[in-house]
C-alpha cells in the first residue's frame, strides 16, 4: 500500500508511507495478502478468466529481478509455454521435460516451473505475473513524494 | 433482382468465413513464430506481443460473458425478492416467514453480495419492529455489501450496509428508542455504538436523545451491559 503525496493528514508537505503487500499462493480459490519485505518479490500469478487446465506453477525470484509484468501462455499444438514481459523485449520458450507434462524456464532473474495436474492445459491458458523490486518495503515513512511506477 | 441478392448473400457469407479463417490463421502463424527456436528474441517479439494481445482480448470477452450471465442471475433473483416483499404487504400472516427467508439470505455469505444487499433493502422496506431490530443487531456482521464511491462518509455507508438502510426510516420515529435499547442488552463494539449514537441523535435531536438516555438510565438498575452501552452512547452524543 502506498499513499502518494499527503492526503487528509497534511495539506502542506509532500509525504509518503509505504507498506508493501503481495498476493500469496492460492488455497481453495482464496489468497491472502502477506507482508512483502524482499528486495525483489512477486505476487502469485493470476489465472486468466477461461483458464481450463489444472496444474501448478512455482516461481523463485532473485534480487536482480526488476519490476516487470509477465504473461505466460500455453500453445496446445506445440505443447509448450512461452513467457513474455510487458514490452516483449524478454520472451522465452519453456524447456519441456521428456514426460511432456512439466515445463521450466530461467531468465530475468526468474525461475519458473509448471506441472500439469489431472486436467491437461488447453490452448491459450494464461497466467499473469507481476514482479516488484524496491528497497524499504515495510513501514517506510518519509517526507517527499514517491513515484511508484519506477524502481525506487 | 433475385440473382443480385443471391450474389450479395454469397459474398457476405464468403467474407465472414474468410475473416474467421484469417484471424485463426494469424494466431497459428504467430504461435509458430514464437516457438521457432531459430529466431532471436527480438525477431520473436512482435509475434509474441500479437499473441498476448489476442489472448488478453479473449480473456476480456470471456470475463464480460461471465459477468453478463451473473447479472442475469442477479436480476432474476432480484425480481423474485421484489415479488416476495410485495406479497408481504398484503398477507400479514406471511410476513414472519418472508422476513425469515430474507434474513437468511442477507446472512448467507455464500450468496452474491448484490443479492444479499437486495435482501437487506427488502427487509428495510418491510419496516416492522422485527425488521428494524434485525438491521440493528447486524450492524457489524453484515458489512461491505456495496462498494463505497469516495470519501470518508461514503466509506462508512458502504461498509455498514444495515446502517445505511436504517437511516431513511429514523426521523421522528420515537418507537425506535425501545427497540434500540433491546439491542443494547448485548455487548457492542465502538463502531456499533458510534452508529447507534448517530441513530439515537437523529431520531429527533441531541437534547431529546440525551433526555431519552437519562430516562432509560434512571429506569435501569440491573443490566450492567445496557447501562454501559447507554453511558457510552451518551458520551458519544455529547462529543458531537
Amino acid at each position: 500500500m502506498i499513499i502518494v503525496r499527503g492526503s487528509r493528514g497534511s495539506n502542506k508537505f509532500d509525504w509518503h508511507c509505504s507498506y508493501n503487500l503481495r498476493r500469496d499462493a492460492f488455497l481453495n480459490s482464496n489468497s491472502k495478502l502477506v507482508e512483502d519485505n524482499s528486495i525483489s518479490s512477486y505476487s502469485f500469478p493470476n489465472k486468466q478468466t477461461g483458464f481450463r487446465g489444472n496444474g501448478s506453477i512455482s516461481i523463485s525470484v532473485s534480487p536482480s529481478s526488476s519490476t516487470n509484468y509477465y504473461t505466460i501462455m500455453y500453445a496446445k499444438l506445440e505443447n509448450n509455454w512461452t513467457i513474455i514481459d510487458e514490452n516483449g523485449e524478454f520472451n522465452k520458450i519453456f524447456s519441456r521435460n521428456t514426460n511432456g507434462t512439466s515445463w521450466s524456464v530461467n531468465g530475468n532473474g526468474l525461475t519458473i516451473q509448471i506441472l500439469q495436474g489431472n486436467v491437461a492445459f488447453e490452448e491459450n491458458d494464461t497466467w499473469h505475473l507481476t514482479v516488484f523490486k524496491s528497497n524499504n518495503k515495510l513501514n517506510e515513512i518519509n517526507l517527499s513524494p514517491i513515484d511508484v511506477t519506477i524502481n525506487p | 433482382m433475385k440473382i443480385n441478392k443471391i450474389i450479395v448473400g454469397t459474398l457476405f457469407v464468403f467474407c465472414c468465413f474468410n475473416v474467421g479463417l484469417t484471424q485463426d490463421d494469424s494466431l497459428k502463424y504467430w504461435k509458430k513464430q514464437v516457438f521457432d527456436t531459430s529466431l532471436t528474441m527480438e525477431q520473436r517479439r512482435p509475434f509474441a506481443l500479437k499473441w498476448r494481445n489476442a489472448v488478453k482480448q479473449q480473456g476480456q470477452k470471456e470475463a464480460q460473458r461471465i459477468q453478463k450471465e451473473q447479472n442475469k442471475i442477479i436480476e432474476s433473483q432480484r425480481r423474485a425478492l421484489d415479488s416476495l416483499s410485495f406479497l408481504s404487504a398484503y398477507f400479514k400472516k406471511m410476513n414472519d416467514s418472508i422476513l425469515m427467508s430474507l434474513k437468511a439470505m442477507a446472512l448467507d455469505t455464500a450468496i452474491q453480495k448484490e443479492i444479499r444487499y437486495c435482501s437487506l433493502e427488502k427487509i428495510a422496506s418491510i419496516n416492522t419492529p422485527e425488521a428494524f431490530s434485525f438491521l440493528l443487531d447486524n450492524l457489524n456482521t453484515i458489512t461491505w455489501l456495496n462498494e463505497p464511491i469516495s470519501g470518508a462518509e461514503d466509506e462508512f455507508h458502504g461498509g455498514f450496509s444495515c446502517f445505511k438502510l436504517i437511516l431513511p426510516n429514523i426521523q421522528h420515529n420515537w418507537k425506535l428508542y425501545p427497540l434500540i435499547n433491546l439491542t443494547l442488552h448485548l455487548v457492542k463494539n465502538e463502531e456499533e455504538l458510534d452508529a447507534i449514537a448517530f441513530i439515537y441523535k437523529n431520531i429527533t435531536n441531541k437534547n431529546i436523545a440525551l433526555q431519552a438516555i437519562e430516562f432509560y438510565l434512571d429506569q435501569e438498575q440491573e443490566n450492567q451491559i445496557l447501562i454501559n452501552n447507554l453511558t457510552k452512547i451518551k458520551e458519544l452524543i455529547n462529543q458531537n
